[in-house]
């Protein structure tokens, strides 16, 4: 029968039929293009999402009922953008903090160096923190002692900086210290590879002499540069040293080169030195026309005849030694760590109040920690607010004030929370028309803490569409 | 009248599912994210079973 000779309530039924799946179509169209400049994605983390991926690396997590548990730090999950032209990501996450003070969540901004700003979530430290509290907008200022009435005027009594921490926030202010003597400090201790250390001027030329060696054990260049940063985080001095000419690992070592320079004169404030180099070169000896040479955050030293002695303020330590021709014990505040086991991170909490004293015997050890350490207590300052991380003891650190960029999450019950944070996504690596969230739960394996996550919600926001603007939607994402 | 419904309704249902499959694997989420894109192809069963037992008939 043709169609012209169908009944015309048959025809009808017929064009109604195959009208259902246009419909069903065009409303998908409708629901992607989300004229209304939101799109939402809400899944619990076990299931399969065409929008967020599951959690990796799998040994990081575990998967019971319908829970999602972390178990080791950091963890990424790739989320697809539903479309083009969102530019920001409202994330909502439900989940229980069980031995773990500090959850964090970010998105990857650089895809080489994997480097993530990441927003808190979650931070019991602060959370049961009982000290008076001032918020002003979104800032929030715990204090020892009392409530200050607003937090300009509790920073117009200039505090020690040493003595506020710090949380997802920036002190006002600078570092200054009006008493300062600038003495010629010296260190003969061997440091293998790339450092950092911070030194102080009340002013004039910074003078400085570096000796090292390229002990060529890898192949390829060691080509190594010089900076100095000022306290505004921009860069004053920018050497760079050749190789020796030597890129075999043939493992014989250069000579000694010294490379002394002086600086045009600096203002007044901290200055930190980055020597950048690969782990060929170690640095026989280091001196600076100025009293401080404090590292930031690690030491990594290599052979040496000369035992080790530092002070440091961290509190939390991970250690590694690598050479049978390394020390076996690491002796922290008249405690001895035991470093025997090779290649292995041992992990150390100090629970001294203030600076303390440490030594090993001479050999390669890699130190690095939630502080700073220096090789005499006359060259160890420390100019920074103390930044709060996981494992923070607020009393051994001397912390009298908490200044942060914090709201606590919303309790669930059962110890179910729900915290929020937000992501710029015109900032961050889109790979494949993916970001990569990383969760980061630090030193959650160290305290055998674990995260459960039973749901996440993602909203992303774009401006809202006009008419012509979906029709041009439509065109160019079906490639019209 | 009914036969010539059931195979529209099977043949839309299975040409829908063909498209709509194809639609996720190149956009994914596309269908996925709202509903199953499954779910065509049980109409394509159901309207191609009866289709057939009409057809015996």
């Amino acid at each position: 029968m043709r169609l012209r000779d169908l009944p015309r309530k048959e025809l009808i039924a017929h064009a109604a039929i195959i009208t259902v799946p246009v419909v069903v179509f065009l409303a998908l169209c409708w629901i992607r293009l989300a004229p209304s400049g939101k799109f939402v994605v809400d899944v619990n983390p076990t299931e399969r999402s065409p929008y967020i991926d599951h959690l990796l690396p799998l040994d990081r997590t575990e998967e019971q009922d319908d829970i999602l548990s972390i178990v080791n730090d950091p963890v990424y999950a790739a989320v697809h953008l539903p479309g083009s032209g969102y530019t920001s990501a409202h994330i909502a996450i439900e989940f229980r903090l069980y031995n773990q003070s500090l959850f964090e969540i970010g998105a990857i901004t650089d895809i080489f160096t994997q480097s993530a700003a990441l927003k808190p979530l979650a931070f019991t430290t602060l959370d049961s923190l009982s000290w008076p509290v001032t918020q002003q907008n979104k800032w929030r200022l715990w204090s020892a002692d009392t409530a200050p009435e607003s937090i300009e005027g509790f920073f117009a009594n200039n505090p020690e900086r040493s003595s506020v921490a710090t949380f997802h926030a920036e002190l006002p202010g600078v570092y200054r210290e009006p008493a300062y003597r600038p003495t010629t400090t010296r260190i003969i201790t061997a440091l293998r590879g790339a450092q950092r250390f911070a030194t102080y001027t009340s002013g004039g030329p910074l003078e400085f002499s570096l000796v090292f060696q390229d002990e060529n054990r890898a192949a390829g260049s060691d080509a190594l540069d010089v900076r100095v940063w000022n306290e505004a985080g921009e860069p004053v001095v920018d050497l760079h040293i050749d190789d020796d000419g030597d890129t075999t690992a043939g493992g014989v070592a250069s000579g000694l080169v010294a490379f002394p320079h002086t600086t045009q004169s600096f203002p007044e404030g901290v200055y930190t030195f980055e020597l950048s180099s690969t782990s060929d070169i170690v640095w026989r000896a280091i001196e600076i026309n100025q009293r401080y040479a404090t590292f930031l955050n690690r030491l990594d030293l290599a052979e040496s005849t000369q035992p080790l002695s530092f002070v440091t303020d961290a509190k939390s330590l991970t250690v590694e030694t690598s050479s049978a021709s390394s020390p076996n014990t690491l002796t922290i505040s008249d405690r001895a760590i035991d470093v025997s086991v090779r290649g292995t991170k041992v992990y150390a909490v100090v629970e001294e109040a203030g600076i303390v004293v440490g030594s090993a015997d001479p050999g390669p050890i890699r130190i690095t920690g939630d502080g700073l350490f220096a090789f005499t207590r006359d060259s160890f300052f420390n100019p920074y607010p103390i930044k709060l991380g996981a494992t923070t003891d607020l009393e051994a650190r001397g912390i009298q004030a908490v200044l942060a960029t914090y709201q606590p999450p919303h309790d669930l019950g059962e110890g179910w929370k729900r915290a929020t944070a937000e992501i710029d996504l015109t900032t961050v690596a889109v790979e494949d028309g993916a970001i990569k969230l990383v969760f980061s739960a630090p030193q959650i394996a160290n305290v055998d803490g674990v995260i459960d996550i039973r749901r996440i919600r993602i909203s992303f926001h774009k401006e809202p569409m006009s008419f012509g603007d979906i029709l041009d939607r439509i065109g160019s994402y079906f490639g019209l | 009248m009914k036969y010539r419904l059931l195979n529209t309704a099977w043949l839309t249902s299975l040409f829908a599912y063909i498209g709509f499959f194809a639609l996720d694997i190149w956009k994914p989420g596309f269908v996925s994210y709202v509903f199953s894109v499954h779910l065509w192809l049980l109409l394509a069963i159901i309207f191609g079973t009866a289709l057939a037992l009409l057809k015996s008939e």
